[in-house]
């Protein structure tokens, strides 16, 4: 009798044990994940964690500056507020003519004539031929330099008087005028400086790291306590764990009854992007020019994003009226049935990124790194579609109205969304307008990543994450509110 | 000690009912400017608790819209309580509506894990049941094909069997399950039934009282939102089915179910069309249409003046009594013709004979004469006319006894086969009719339906040591049974009326103890006639006062002497057959309404113009409409009744191109008559060759354009068909390609294949 009882009491231990074991691995496949993201992240975004744009316009030229020839020397000293210079434009003039010889551009931290550093001065050399009458060059200069002070030397070779170029200038102040062979001449050359400015996550990036890892712990003890008894952690687990196979069983549905009856089946997730793309290509490029560099990634690369969000949002808006006959005899959690419609149209997209980035290899655009930056985009548009459809699935219950409602907005929420025309024809007082929505942002960071091969700015990440997080919120909010009434009104 | 595992505490159910609900923000926003925003507060029920031990079984009881549903509903969780908490220990299997979740584009293998992992069972669960949910469904050879080939008796079996593979803690179920064939309804049952005895809680809804009380240990009795009475099964029934007052007998269900006011409605085989002669015709209406329903043709009844021409689509006879000559009635009397229907008369006496001008000025017009009296009928026929002579023989008996013989026979009054629950129910009980038929085992089956069992107990113990015998015994007796439980002993759950009869024609024998009282034994006899039991064997009770010798009842002192008689006559066949020439006799005697009614039958059929019925489709292809046009022209120029049945109304065209030929919407009429040759040419339209059992003979209409691409998918639903219908007789129209191909495969299923011209030309033919 004792012998069973202290058999039991054993087991028991063992499993309790055992239990903990778990705890402890978990936290450490938890925290290994953590470090390596946070190391890839620094790997593949490096410039934009630690810089922020920091852009100066160039000023509008009124003067040039005359010709530049053998053995002129133009100096001048510009001040940015930037630390980080990374190129330069310049405003050139050939007096409408064919000029020859090459034109020698430096930039430095230090002013010239002092003893010469070779390493701090960034040097290169333009064919007069190949410029054209008020156009502009521009300057690569990748550099950095605390609270900089930028010194600039223009000189030329082979060239005489008739044969020439000249610079744009602007008036300016005393201290940034222009020098030609040290004689200051009244103005200041018209120069557009691209650069950044380091942030505070640039300068303490790993620091962030470390307390955002010290907090994680913490919650993580939180949410799974030390290991005897159960708490919110692993009742969201084993939530996950009950209604997963559900929801991939949900998805497999939904794709496969899409395509069941039709010839090519699922290779229409590839060939519709692409067959849309061309035939906007063709309207955009040919009927309403515009001058967008990449334009088929530009309109590509939209359409699919766009498409997933109103084919998920208006699938999962439908989502809870459409299965009223399940919600009303079987009870499963209700959220997973907008979840699962979104669900299913994101492997649509997933799909449907393979003709993207054809379609990028084609054009000529690299495929970067940053193109690891991805799925942090389409863990965010996935919430964000969550978010949208569990808001919209509710009101669907109590309006039926809701459905033709959403399919005007989201021809709104299309046009105001730059996918064929640029973003810089909307005018200054409607920006707001691009500010407040979210898949304007989603586009840009995709955009980026496609079309620049960089990591997008850090305030990108806080849009992107910051909209899907609190439409999620919202939506989860007001469905929770809601969700009993739903088998009254279905 | 009994540990609770489901816990209702207080629990209130509210609805909101608005005047009209409001589903649309433009209703809601006219609503809320008009002030006409009210809502009326309905309490399901109110501060309802109880407990449920671990491994009961409880039923909940009450009449419609007592809650019982949404009682279940609150505990499977789908609804939340208004007010009041419900704690459940362990898993709940909702067994609400069976299937909800399939989706009719994939297989029934995807289907398996799709519902299943609604049901909330886990991906290793589902693959290591898989075979087991196949072989119980039999489905096997279907599962890789697409659901929406299944049929419904498919879809249950696969639906239930997916459900009841887990042995959960708590099962709702809310009417028992019964569905398939009959065999698999047996094993769904069984089923059911060890789940419920394995340990499992069940909740559990139904309106079978007889149910209820063999299945469940307590029973809740829900009445005006609050719990009337909860306790002991036998006590809450007994009490609920005081209160619920005995139900309405029989007959009225039966004269309920058998007044067709309204004769457009229906398309039946007879049309009785009564003019204003006076109050005697209506009684020999009456007359007429018992004898035709007791002959299994069913018919409805009109006043002349009520009597257009949008009947003529609805009937096939048109049985005029005491109608005057008029000009609309030669006129009418064209029209038909012109239809191809058949036009009786019914002329009572010489009298009428004579003095009724219709019968020779439109002798051209009319196919037969009913007369009532030898002298008409001799005058009739001397005017070269068809007579039949049908006496003037109604009576209360006679009455009862068409009553019996209608519901034992092929015809089923009051049953809408348009609509789709009724279809399951027509096949039920066709398969029923028809495996009588094709019963031959060799093993006798006895029916015991009498309530003084024990009378019989001791005859039945000899009986069941012969091993060629099966006892059917309703299942409410079940408990007070005392014999022991054997293998050939059969409970029937169903013992509603209407199924009475059936079951006794059922049976080989039937054991029946003979009261002193005579209105029971009247009603005994009833069915017995009117089941056309082969030999009915009664006991009288030894109290009874009367041992007359009556043909064809055995009289026994004891059940020892009963059954060395009943034993001899079971080894004799000759004496069976006596037994059974005997009773017949008496049948014949008694029942002569059925008698007459069923030659009244033979004439009228005898009369009728061959017919045939396409089945129309508005969906379907205009071509294919078109053709089936054709043929349904040349049959009418062959003198056919061609009648035209649409599933639905629509399709303009088809009002021009109609020219002479007649046809009905199906959605908008009660189908009873029975139809000679029906003709379908989509998939859809077999549905309803299968659900409707009174055609004599069916076609498929195979059509060109689907010969090539689904000829195998065909062949499959064909194979399908056979496999779970395997009753009906199919001749399939193909033309060569199709027939070349499976015609050795179809021929094996017992389909009929004939070849037909490419040019439609002929395709009457067949007909």
């Amino acid at each position: 009798m004792s012998k069973k009882e202290k058999n039991r009491r054993e087991q028991a231990e063992g499993s309790r044990e055992k239990k903990r074991m778990e705890r402890w691995k978990r936290l450490l496949y938890l925290l290994i994940s953590y470090i390596g993201l946070a190391l890839l992240f620094y790997g593949i975004a490096k410039e934009a964690i630690t810089y922020r744009a920091e852009v100066q316009e160039a000023a509008v030229p009124i003067k040039e500056i005359g010709e530049i020839v053998d053995g002129d020397r133009i100096e001048q000293k510009i001040s940015y507020s930037g630390d980080f210079l990374s190129s330069l434009t310049f405003q050139v003039a050939t007096y409408a003519r064919k000029n020859t010889g090459t034109l020698q551009i430096e930039v430095s931290t230090k002013p010239f004539g002092l003893e010469e550093n070779k390493n701090e001065i960034v040097i290169q050399t333009y064919d007069i031929k190949t410029m054209q009458d008020n156009s502009s060059i521009k300057m690569k200069v990748g550099k950095k330099a605390e609270g900089g002070d930028w010194y600039i030397r223009i000189t030329s070779n082979g060239t005489d008087y008739g044969n020439a170029i000249t610079f744009y200038a602007a008036e300016a102040e005393e201290e940034q005028q222009v020098l030609r062979n040290g004689q200051p001449l009244g103005m200041a050359l018209c120069i557009g400086i691209e650069g950044g400015k380091t942030t505070f996550l640039g300068r303490w990036y790993w620091k962030v790291v470390l307390v955002t890892g010290g907090i994680l712990i913490l919650v993580f003890f939180g949410m799974f306590g030390k290991g005897e008894e159960e708490r919110m952690g692993d009742r969201l687990l084993s939530h996950i764990r009950q209604y997963r196979f559900l929801v991939s069983q949900l998805v497999k549905r939904d794709f496969k009854a899409k395509y069941k009856r039709s010839a090519l089946g699922f290779f229409w997730s590839f060939l519709n992007p692409l067959l849309t793309m061309l035939v906007q290509y063709v309207v955009f490029s040919t009927i309403f020019r515009s001058d967008i560099e990449n334009f088929p990634v530009y309109l590509l690369s939209a359409g699919i994003v766009f498409n997933f969000f109103t084919e998920s949002v208006g699938g999962g808006l439908c989502a809870i009226v459409g299965n009223a006959a399940l919600i009303t005899k079987v009870y499963v959690p209700k959220y997973i049935y907008p979840f699962s419609k979104v669900l299913s149209t994101a492997v649509n997209l997933l799909i449907s990124m393979l003709p993207l980035l054809f379609a990028v290899w084609v054009t000529g655009e690299e495929i970067t790194i940053a193109f690891l930056l991805l799925p942090f985009l389409f863990l965010c548009l996935l919430t964000f579609c969550v978010g949208m459809s569990l808001i919209l699935s509710t009101s669907m219950v109590f309006f039926r109205d809701t459905q033709f409602l959403w399919g005007i907005l989201s021809l709104v929420w299309m046009y105001a969304t730059p996918i064929f025309y640029p973003e810089s024809i909307i005018p200054e007082h409607f920006r707001f307008v691009l500010q407040w929505n979210p898949m304007y942002h989603y586009l840009k960071f995709f955009r980026t990543i496609l079309m620049q091969g960089v990591s997008p700015q850090i305030a990108e990440y806080g849009y992107c994450l910051g909209f899907a997080l609190a439409f999620l919120g919202v939506g989860a909010w007001i469905f929770q509110r809601a969700q009993k009434k739903f088998v009254l009104y279905l | 000690m009994a540990e609770e595992i489901i816990q209702v505490e207080q629990v209130s159910m509210r609805f909101r009912m608005a005047n009209d609900r409001i589903v649309s923000l433009k209703e809601y926003v006219i609503a809320f400017l008009k002030r006409k925003l009210k809502y009326r507060d309905f309490w399901v029920f109110q501060d309802i608790s109880f407990q449920v031990n671990k491994g009961e079984v409880v039923g909940i009881i009450g009449k419609n819209g007592a809650g019982k549903s949404t009682l279940l509903k609150i505990i499977a969780g789908v609804l939340t309580p208004t007010k009041g908490k419900v704690t459940l220990q362990g898993k709940v299997v909702p067994m609400l509506e069976l299937g909800s979740g399939f989706d009719v584009e994939l297989s029934g293998r995807e289907n398996i894990f799709l519902n299943g992992s609604i049901l909330g069972y886990g991906r290793e669960f589902l693959e290591e049941k898989y075979q087991e949910i196949l072989e119980f469904s039999e489905l096997e050879e279907f599962i890789e094909m697409p659901i929406r080939n299944y049929s419904s008796g498919m879809l249950m079996r696969l639906a239930f069997s997916i459900a009841t593979i887990v042995k959960p803690e708590i099962l709702i179920v809310d009417e028992i399950l019964a569905v398939g064939d009959e065999a698999f309804q047996r094993k769904s049952k069984r089923k059911m039934l060890e789940l419920m005895s394995g340990g499992t809680t069940v909740l559990f809804v139904s309106h079978s009282i007889d149910q209820i009380r063999e299945m469940c240990q307590r029973v809740i009795w829900l009445e005006h939102g609050t719990i009337n009475m909860i306790g002991e099964a036998k006590k809450v029934c007994d009490a609920y089915q005081e209160f619920m007052n005995p139900a309405v007998s029989l007959k009225e269900q039966v004269q309920e179910r058998r007044q067709h006011s309204d004769a457009e409605k229906y398309y039946m085989d007879v049309l009785l069309i009564y003019g204003e002669l006076g109050e005697d015709y209506e009684w020999r209406v009456h007359n007429q249409k018992e004898q035709l329903l007791a002959g299994n043709m069913p018919a409805a009844e009109i006043e002349y003046q009520d009597f257009t021409e949008q009947y003529m689509a609805n009937y096939r006879v048109f049985f005029f009594i005491g109608c005057a000559d008029t000009k609309r009635l030669r006129e009418q009397l064209k029209g038909l013709k012109q239809h191809r229907k058949t036009v009786l008369f019914d002329c009572r006496g010489l009298e009428e004979w004579r003095s009724n001008t219709i019968f020779l000025a439109a002798k051209e017009e009319i196919d037969g004469i009913v007369a009532a009296t030898e002298a008409a009928a001799e005058e009739a026929k001397r005017e070269g006319f068809l007579v039949y002579w049908n006496r003037d023989v109604c009576s209360d008996r006679v009455e009862q006894l068409s009553e019996w013989a209608v519901y034992d026979r092929d015809v089923l009054p009051g049953l809408d086969v348009s609509q789709m629950s009724g279809d399951m129910e027509v096949v039920n009980y066709y398969r029923a009719v028809k495996k009588k038929e094709e019963r031959g085992n060799g093993i006798g089956r006895i029916g015991c339906f009498d309530r003084n069992i024990e009378r019989v107990n001791q005859l039945l113990q000899v009986l069941l040591s012969d091993k060629k015998q099966e006892v059917f015994i309703r299942a409410d007796w079940k408990e007070n049974s005392v014999i022991e439980q054997g293998e050939r002993i059969r409970y029937l759950e169903s013992t509603e009326p209407e199924m009475l009869p059936r079951m006794y024609a059922d049976m080989d024998l039937i054991l029946a103890v003979i009261d002193t009282d005579r209105d029971r034994r009247e009603v005994y006899q009833q069915q017995i006639y009117a089941g056309l039991v082969k030999t009915p064997l009664f006991i009288w009770d030894r109290t009874g006062e009367e041992k007359a010798d009556r043909e064809g009842v055995i009289l026994a002192e004891t059940a020892e002497e009963f059954y060395q008689i009943v034993k001899q006559q079971h080894q004799d066949s000759n004496r069976v057959k006596q037994i059974v020439e005997r009773m017949w006799k008496q049948v014949k005697e008694e029942a002569t309404a059925i008698q007459t009614g069923w030659k009244f039958r033979a004439w009228i059929q005898q009369q009728e113009k061959p017919q045939v019925v396409f089945l129309m489709n508005h969906k379907l292809e205009e071509e294919k409409q078109q053709q089936i046009f054709l043929c349904a022209k040349q049959c009418k120029e062959r003198g056919m009744d061609v009648l035209l049945l649409w599933r639905e109304k629509g399709s303009e065209w088809v009002q021009e191109e109609q020219s002479g030929i007649l046809s009905l919407v199906r959605a908008e009429v009660y189908i009873y008559g029975a139809m000679d040759r029906v003709v379908a040419a989509s998939w859809e339209e077999c549905e309803f060759l299968q659900s409707y059992r009174n055609i004599r003979k069916c076609f498929f209409l195979q059509q060109e354009e689907q010969m090539e691409e689904y000829a195998c998918g065909d062949y499959n639903r064909f194979r399908m068909m056979q496999t779970y219908e395997p009753c009906m007789e199919w001749t399939l129209l193909a033309k060569e390609p199709f027939i070349k191909q499976y015609a050795d495969m179809l021929e094996k299923q017992r389909i009929l294949v004939r070849c037909i011209s490419s040019d439609a030309k002929d395709w009457y033919q067949e007909f």
